[in-house]
């Protein structure tokens, strides 16, 4: 598609930082359902340091991490600085390969929410309805 | 006798390594500690040389002899040549070491046994992802069928609200002998379901089916006849008529049943499945009606209102299986049980991968669509696993498309995208120019004096935003 024909302010992007594609799957099979029927869902896979590097204070998004064990120190470093680039991003942990203790370890980050299978990301639909109104709210 | 390679450069590699390794003998006493267990135990090791390490063995009150107990095998190890433990030494003076899992492995046997121990992080222990996704989908399938035994039908299996409401009303059909009305999408099991009611609500009970679309109001007639001379016969008698695909039934067809159901009152009950929605139809007027038979199907599809008002005491929705996302693992799940059950197959389980591609899959064709893929799989794997691979190729290589094409399409006003897109091409030639307008102008291919006047058009419409309105 080409997004330089669709109107900026109805664009919602999800951007995905995995390894493989399992999460990318998912978010394009559900995530237009999950944002409100305006608005248009762009689906991006990136790396953290893409994610990092284009992330900018007035933009509404979501950010889906795929997080496991051996990179979770790198991945909690991402997420605070994430947080300080734009704290209305909102951030979903894929938390299949971490243990309890891990994924507790992620509690004292702004994380949204954490999802352990694609068949979880409907169960999300309505905060990301609340979150995408308050954003309007905040930009209003 | 043959001899092993020498032992030298295998020794100075474990002094080398900061592992913590040690060596039990035949006769229970410690013959090898590796420099890791000195730093570990906080002390020269090499004091332990030669003390008991056997377990439940009597030893002395001296800490070096509590220190080398501490590092014995557990009891069972000689039967079953491995065994893990977590162990805290003694401290030698106050302080306790850290805890360390440790494994003992049994080399030899009789009176040449040698037990060799390494202490370090290991995480075998841990299971498998995928097999603790296999564990915790077996006990939520297991609990659901303990709480519903009575009325486990494999399509309300799950946990989502949608499964939740369906068993409530499956649960309500079944305790109560009363018409049923149960509405669906086309292969959503509403069949097995209302068969399952019939058989709780009304064990024993004759039941006739009915294929609704087939019928017209003479078909119908002959279909119930037995029923209606069993029902004029004997005034105790009870029959159901489960209908399938009843607002696909034509107008006066269904005005006939509501006649025999009037007729009968409470004796003879309604099952009948219908689509999605309920349509109420109204009488076709004369001219609509046509005795000549096509093949284009263009009957119209609903509900007479005296149906509507019989089946109106219960009515079941059986959502889509797209609504029940989060239960389709599980309902997968039970239909391979169901068929393992019935002696189909070796496969007790999905992996995750085929999991998942069940999950992206958007089931058009519903429950029935999902029990033919649980079939073909189980035909077509080998082992105990079903993989990806062993899923219809329309399922396993279903890909989601272009969220673009298929979501609700946002209102794109052409003008303004061409004029967005146009903008930004300009942009982004001045930008390369280093701002140089004639230069930008050239690589567009267009005059100086133009790209100037789309440069004044796009100030002027950004500026006053409401003119293009």
């Amino acid at each position: 598609m080409n997004w330089s024909l669709v109107d900026p302010g109805v664009i919602r992007p999800w951007l995905i930082c995995e390894t493989g594609s399992r999460w990318l799957t998912a978010v394009r099979r559900f995530g237009q359902d999950m944002i409100p029927a305006e608005l248009v869902a762009r689906v991006e896979s990136a790396s953290q340091d893409e994610i990092l590097t284009n992330l900018t204070l007035a933009e509404p998004l979501i950010i889906l991490w795929e997080i496991r064990g051996d990179s979770l120190a790198a991945h909690c470093n991402a997420l605070v600085r994430s947080t300080a680039i734009n704290p209305q991003a909102l951030q979903i942990i894929a938390c299949h390969h971490l243990t309890y203790r891990e994924q507790s370890c992620l509690t004292s980050f702004p994380v949204a929410a954490m999802v352990q299978h694609p068949e979880e990301l409907p169960r999300l639909t309505r905060m990301i309805h609340l979150h995408f109104a308050r954003w309007t709210q905040f930009i209003d | 006798m043959v001899s092993g390679t020498g032992i030298r450069p295998f020794v100075r590699l474990l002094d080398k390594s900061k592992a913590s390794v040690w060596a039990i003998s035949p006769g229970g006493k410690l013959i090898y500690l590796s420099p890791g267990c000195s730093q570990w135990l906080g002390f020269d090791s090499e004091l332990l040389l030669d003390r008991r390490s056997v377990a439940g063995a009597p030893i002395s009150n001296e800490k070096l002899d509590l220190i080398a107990a501490s590092l014995a095998a557990p009891s069972g190890l000689m039967r079953r040549g491995t065994a893990s433990l977590r162990i805290t030494p003694p401290g030698l003076e106050g302080q306790r070491p850290e805890t360390r899992e440790v494994r003992f492995i049994k080399i030899g046997s009789g009176n040449t046994t040698l037990v060799l121990a390494i202490a370090g992080d290991f995480d075998d222990r841990l299971p498998d992802p995928e097999l603790k996704d296999a564990i915790a989908i077996r006990q939520q399938l297991d609990s659901w069928r303990r709480h519903h035994a009575a009325t486990s039908i494999n399509i309300a299996a799950g946990t989502s609200k949608q499964a939740v409401r369906l068993r409530r009303r499956i649960h309500v059909a079944a305790s109560t002998r009363t018409d049923v009305g149960l509405f669906g999408p086309s292969g959503s099991g509403g069949d097995s379901i209302l068969m399952r009611i019939h058989e709780l609500s009304a064990p024993g009970e004759t039941v006739i089916n009915v294929d609704g679309p087939l019928m017209d109001s003479d078909l119908l007639d002959a279909t119930l006849m037995p029923a209606r001379h069993q029902l004029a016969e004997n005034k105790d008698a009870h029959i159901t008529a489960l209908v399938r695909g009843l607002d696909q039934m034509p107008f006066e067809a269904q005005q006939r049943l509501a006649g025999l159901l009037d007729t009968f009152s409470g004796r003879l009950r309604l099952l009948a499945s219908c689509g999605a929605q309920l349509i109420e139809l109204n009488a076709p007027t004369d001219d609509v009606i046509s005795e000549s038979l096509s093949l284009e199907d263009d009957r119209a599809i609903g509900l007479c209102s005296r149906l509507i008002d019989v089946i109106s005491s219960l009515t079941i929705v059986n959502p889509p299986l797209a609504l029940r996302v989060e239960d389709i693992p599980l309902i997968a799940t039970a239909m391979l049980d169901t068929r393992r059950a019935a002696g189909e197959g070796s496969a007790e389980r999905l992996n995750r991968a085929a999991l998942d591609a069940l999950v992206i899959y958007p089931w058009p064709h519903n429950c029935e669509e999902l029990e033919d893929a649980i079939r073909h799989s189980i035909r077509t794997a080998t082992g105990s696993v079903i993989a990806c691979e062993h899923l219809p190729l329309a399922i396993r290589s279903y890909q989601p498309g272009s969220i673009s094409k298929r979501a609700k399409h946002p209102k794109i006003s052409l003008d303004d995208a061409i004029q967005r897109y146009e903008l930004r091409l300009i942009n982004e030639t001045l930008e390369s120019a280093d701002g140089n307008r004639a230069e930008a102008a050239r690589r567009l291919g267009i005059s100086r004096a133009r790209l100037l006047r789309r440069l004044d058009d796009h100030s002027r419409s950004s500026s006053s935003p409401k003119e293009s309105d």
